[in-house]
């Protein structure tokens, strides 16, 4: 019976004798705003949040490409294998395997050679940052020596290194001179 | 029974009526509604303190939007202003690599247009010097950009490297050879403009 009677107050629908019960139309109107308000500033923190992200990874990468650069496009004859190890904690992925290769079959000529090659970084920028990936150009000059050359050649490089991070490292997976 | 009931069980849903049925406290019967037995007007405490709450988030929920507002608005502008950079890096590179004797002054001026502060003045210095030994030498050069990676850089200047590859004909290679290149640009923005302007160009070593 109280069911046909709108008007009659029930436990628990609120005392204002409106039919939305607690909610007046102020409230309803408050509440869609404090809801809009809400997601629009959840998306707008996120939407910034990855923008920083993004740009941490840039920086990072950067940073960490530099010295991955000069650690395995480096070695010297007479520590090759140190070299070489040194050189495989900055790198992952199939990159490790293919470091792993061309480390290991340039060991004899290295030693028949007496080859010394030190890598150093002139410039590098960021090509391409997201959070999981990062593209940096470098410039590296090769300096190298051995038996069949009289005194230094250097070799000026233009190399592209992709990054991705690891363990909160960031570690070559790629690399390609262009 | 209420005064609504009495009409019809199947009466339909109305408006609410704001006059109420008082039942008398002994036996529970029906009185008519007099004036001065409705509820009161005004909202009650519960209904103005949701009010309050619901408007107190409200403006906080403003204030935290204005905040990441303009966190967003300042990290927009720094990479807007970074993508243009590199823009301009590109084409300042590209210009400054592709010069033909056929359209020298056309190729000239527009290096000289993207060029600021220092680099434009040692550029017009040697424009001509320049000029001269395209036409001399029937230059024909086309640069392509390989790769451009942004080393620094804020919402007025930025250091940018760009990879450049050209292929350079001339009396003694007509048939063109191919040449890479390790360029280095410093860029600041004109304000009146809007533009970047290159403020430094350099091959690195």
């Amino acid at each position: 019976m109280p069911r046909l009677i709108p008007s009659l107050p029930r436990p628990g629908r609120g005392r204002s004798g409106r039919p939305g019960g607690r909610w007046s139309r102020t409230d309803i109107l408050l509440g869609v705003a404090v809801l809009l308000v809400g997601v629009l500033s959840g998306a707008v923190w996120y939407d910034t949040d990855q923008a920083e992200r993004r740009a941490r990874a840039g920086r990072e990468a950067l940073a960490a490409a530099t010295v991955a650069a000069q650690a395995i496009f480096s070695y010297d004859y007479r520590r090759f294998d140190a070299n070489v190890a040194n050189g495989r904690q900055f790198v992952t992925g199939r990159f490790a395997d293919e470091y792993a290769q061309t480390t290991a079959g340039l060991k004899a000529p290295a030693e028949q050679e007496q080859a010394v090659v030190r890598a150093e970084v002139s410039a590098a920028g960021v090509v391409h940052a997201s959070i999981e990936r990062v593209e940096i150009l470098l410039y590296v000059n090769q300096y190298r020596r051995n038996i069949n050359i009289d005194g230094e050649k250097v070799d000026q490089n233009r190399v592209v290194l992709t990054l991705v991070p690891v363990d909160g490292e960031w570690k070559v997976i790629h690399a390609t001179a262009i | 029974m209420s005064v609504t009931e009495v009409r019809g069980r199947r009466q339909v849903r109305r408006r609410p009526v704001r006059l109420r049925v008082v039942r008398t406290p002994a036996t529970g019967a029906e009185v008519p509604p007099r004036i001065g037995v409705t509820e009161p007007v005004r909202p009650p405490v519960r209904r103005r303190s949701l009010t309050l709450v619901l408007a107190v988030v409200l403006l906080a929920g403003l204030v935290a939007l204005g905040l990441t507002g303009h966190r967003w608005y300042q990290r927009h502008r720094l990479g807007t202003a970074h993508q243009a950079a590199i823009a301009a890096a590109k084409q300042a590179t590209v210009d400054f690599v592709s010069i033909s004797a056929a359209s020298v002054d056309r190729d000239l001026q527009r290096i000289s247009e993207g060029a600021a502060g220092d680099f434009a003045d040692e550029f017009n210095r040697g424009r001509q010097q320049v000029r001269a030994a395209v036409v001399d030498n029937d230059v024909e050069s086309r640069g392509t950009v390989l790769r451009a990676g942004l080393v620094s850089g804020d919402l007025d200047s930025a250091v940018v490297l760009v990879a450049v590859d050209a292929t350079v004909k001339n009396v003694r290679a007509p048939e063109g050879r191919l040449s890479h290149y390790r360029i280095q640009v410093e860029l600041i923005r004109d304000d009146d403009s809007d533009r970047w302007l290159v403020s430094r160009l350099q091959f690195v070593g």
